[in-house]
């Protein structure tokens, strides 16, 4: 497989994986001269005696500060400011975030304005690409969600609301410390959203791969991602208590996130952002829809590297005894064997197509009607650039008219 | 249910490998808000100079000095920091020269924390200081130059009797630029580290319990010795054994390094005697691994012109990639390598003295040499 002749890798987050890592935690605090660190979470994290465990591992004279489970579902500045004036109340040394995308990028907003003194917590001022320009105070996750990968990544996104807009931030100093990946996190997640999340992790690891900016260390981090998830998502899926699964799980979705936070990510993002953004179905069911999609719609472009993800989704014998020009299209159908799979383990609740999407209500949010709209404001997202194939609104929209049927794309 | 427990996993240095990879200099330079580097380029590597000056000009970045550092002076950590607080520099470049680099560390360290890394060495308790008081660090950029020893030694001072093995000792970001690793001195003995990049990237991966992402690591990196060989260029060629170094070293330091592939590099025998341990060690690693290599069989063997391979089953393909990577070493190393008692007791007789007074540690690489022959 050939490789592009220029690439950038970073991935300066020391991973912790494995049964038990909890408690090693305050091992690490220690080490990074921390005594009383500031927990942010769920009330479901909360309640789960995931804390406790943490603390099980203290140090002695160790204590947590205070730990806060108040975040909104979609991080925003007021939460910033207000947690900001807790950790200086509580005399706090260090963040430690357990929980998804939100809780995340909230705790990262936090150690913005805690290391580098904002008056009232007023990150307004470092918004943007490479304004935070030094080390910020020490920053743990635990990702509660295999899925996103934003343990991973140098972004952090914050709501604005008096002035309605987001405020996107990007430096590599918003990296965490350290990522710890525990099954025991993730063991109470629900079979549908573990299988939501987990497509969107494969997502991750097949865009990272086929996207125009793979390179060689992102390609075998996805490669890994997807070994991984083509066998442990259905166990994780069916037995939610199966340790090894989760753990394994956590990491794919890990390993997925530092190949696409270096890499990119492409059309099944596009079309799924809007999908998103226009109907509320959740960003992980628009994946898994998607995904088999985006690799027919590109395997004209990058027929070898759609076609090798056979090789990782299925196994070694099946790559090497399919023709290598059908190898993309098995591919993509080794994905929606996976959906089939997945859908059978939630009971159909986990969808394979737009159409058979139903809601917490029954209802289907996703109609033929909006299709039109959704291709319209779908060629406007910034991931098109990076895939292999232009995407024109026609071409969308015949995509999308395909995955909500649920038909092969020719 | 037995339990998965995978060590730690960490890449502490950014990568940035291509044409132009000098160019992005100023830029990472302000992302740690430097703008004032100090210059470190060793003897051997003078016109690097030029090359990084050349990417800097029209930058915000003013060269604070260039230091041309000799391979001897014993002093020189003290050096550094003394022209680096005369000169007002923020920042650190060095073009990675291995006894510079730790020069250049050691000098990081004492302007860090106004210590050497000798004194921290003296004042600390265990021979191996994993981990050093979280401080402010003065930036380090560091430029490959394709050769194993040099090129990355990522997070790693000795200083005699202890290491101080740290997180806090990488540099910032390590760039790999074809201008320089064309010009380096090293150019001509590619093979040489290609080869040992293959063989840590292989090392790594016989660690069934390290991490994924160390495996990820170690098949990138011989992913890219394959590409190396098919390299249009020269320069090409170079700056893919340099990140094949990277990767594989990356591999390594998340594994858990089995004390022969310290002791290689020491031994002194003959080139016929390396071969024939790089080989034989290739072999017996391999048939211990456990996932497919089905594709990089291919690459290896078209590479090598051997054609096809059965692969009618999983070990059939295995059994394929070990000959594969026999006949690439073949490649890299043309010649009649020796087998058996030959190296066996070659190696033996290599032993470094050094080795000789750690008794423990030479029986263990008696019996793994032994356990590779198969006497
Ligand atoms: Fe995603």
């Amino acid at each position: 497989m050939k490789t592009l002749p220029y690439f950038e890798f970073q991935s300066k987050v020391k991973i912790l994986a494995g049964d038990g890592r909890l408690e090693k935690i305050g091992e690490e605090l220690e080490k990074l001269g921390s005594r009383c660190p500031m927990i942010l979470s769920s009330r479901t994290i909360a309640r789960s005696g995931i804390p406790e465990m943490i603390a099980g591992g203290y140090r002695q004279g160790m204590s947590t500060g205070v730990i806060d489970t108040d975040i909104p579902a979609d991080s925003d500045l007021e939460t910033v400011k207000r947690l900001t004036a807790l950790y200086k109340e509580k005399n706090c040394d260090a963040i430690l975030a357990i929980g998804g995308g939100s809780v995340i990028d909230t705790a990262k907003g936090v150690n913005i304005a805690v290391s580098l003194d904002c008056p009232e917590g007023d990150i307004n001022p470092y918004a943007g690409a490479g304004m935070v320009k030094q080390k910020l105070k020490p920053l743990i996750v635990v990702p509660t969600t295999s899925g996103s990968g934003s343990e991973a990544t140098i972004v952090a996104v914050i709501a604005d609301r008096k002035q309605s807009k987001k405020l996107i931030f990007t430096s590599p100093f918003l990296l965490p410390d350290i990522a710890v990946l525990d099954p025991r996190v993730t063991v109470s997640l629900p079979p549908l959203l573990t299988a939501q999340t987990g497509m969107d992790a494969l997502t991750h690891a097949c865009e990272a791969f086929f996207c125009l900016a793979h390179n060689p260390l992102s390609d075998s981090f996805a490669l890994e991602a997807i070994r991984k998830i083509a066998e442990y998502l259905p166990r994780a899926v069916a037995s939610p208590e199966d340790t090894k699964a989760r753990l394994e799980m956590a990491i794919a979705s890990n390993l997925a996130g530092i190949a696409f936070s270096n890499s990119m990510v492409g059309m099944v993002h596009t079309l799924g952002h809007t999908v998103g953004a226009i109907t509320h179905v959740p960003h992980g069911a628009c994946m898994a829809i998607l995904l088999p999609y985006a690799m027919e719609y590109n395997a004209r472009k990058e027929p070898e590297r759609i076609g090798y993800l056979l090789q990782a989704l299925e196994n070694e014998k099946i790559f090497l005894e399919t023709p290598k020009e059908q190898r993309p299209r098995a591919a993509a159908d080794a994905v929606r064997r996976l959906n089939a799979e997945l859908k059978k383990l939630t009971g159909g609740a986990h969808a394979v197509c737009f159409k058979e999407y139903r809601d917490r209500d029954g209802n289907s949010p996703v109609t033929e009607e909006l299709l039109p709209k959704i291709a319209y404001e779908a060629v406007n997202d910034g991931s098109v650039f990076y895939n292999p194939e232009e995407l024109s609104r026609e071409d969308a929209l015949r995509v999308l008219t395909a995955a909500y049927e649920g038909t092969q794309l020719n | 249910m037995n339990e998965t427990v995978y060590r730690n996993f960490y890449v502490g240095s950014k990568i940035i490998s291509g044409r132009y990879a000098l160019e992005t200099l100023s830029f990472e330079l302000l992302q740690q808000n430097a703008r004032r580097p100090l210059c470190l380029i060793p003897e051997t590597e003078k016109a690097a100079a030029g090359t990084i000056r050349k990417a800097l000009k029209s930058t915000v970045t003013v060269i604070g000095a260039v230091l041309i550092c000799g391979r001897d002076e014993s002093d020189l950590p003290e050096k550094i920091a003394e022209v680096y607080r005369e000169q007002n520099c923020d920042s650190l470049i060095a073009v990675a020269e291995a006894s510079l680099m730790y020069a250049v560390k050691s000098a990081r360290l004492k302007l860090s924390a106004g210590k050497t890394a000798a004194e921290i060495g003296r004042t600390a308790a265990a021979s191996e200081i994993t981990e050093l008081p979280p401080q402010q660090v003065v930036p380090l950029f560091a430029v490959a130059v394709p050769s194993v020893e040099a090129t990355y030694y990522p997070h790693e001072l000795n200083l005699g009797e202890k290491r101080i093995l740290s997180p806090a000792l990488f540099a910032n970001t390590v760039f790999v630029d074809p201008r320089i690793t064309k010009k380096a001195s090293a150019r001509k003995e590619w093979r040489k580290p290609a080869a040992a990049a293959l063989m840590t990237a292989v090392w790594a991966l016989s660690d069934m319990q390290s991490h994924p992402a160390a495996r990820a690591c170690a098949l990138s990196a011989i992913g890219q010795v394959c590409e190396a060989l098919t390299a249009r260029s020269r320069a090409e060629q170079t700056r893919l054994v340099c990140n094949a170094q990277i990767f594989s070293k990356t591999a390594l330091i998340n594994s858990r390094p089995f004390p022969a592939v310290e002791l290689l590099p020491l031994i002194q025998v003959s080139e016929e005697v390396r071969i024939g341990i790089l080989k034989t060690v290739f072999e017996k690693e391999l048939t211990g691994l456990s996932f497919g290599y089905a594709d990089l069989t291919q690459a290896v063997l078209t590479l090598c012109g051997t054609g096809s391979f059965d692969n009618s089953s999983p070990q059939t393909v295995k059994n394929s990639f070990t000959n594969a990577v026999s006949a690439l070493l073949e490649k890299l190393f043309p010649g009649k390598p020796a087998a058996g008692s030959v190296i066996w007791k070659q190696t033996a007789e290599a032993l470094p003295s050094s080795y000789l007074n750690d008794t423990d540690l030479k029986n263990e690489c008696l019996a793994f040499l032994q356990s590779q022959i198969g006497e």
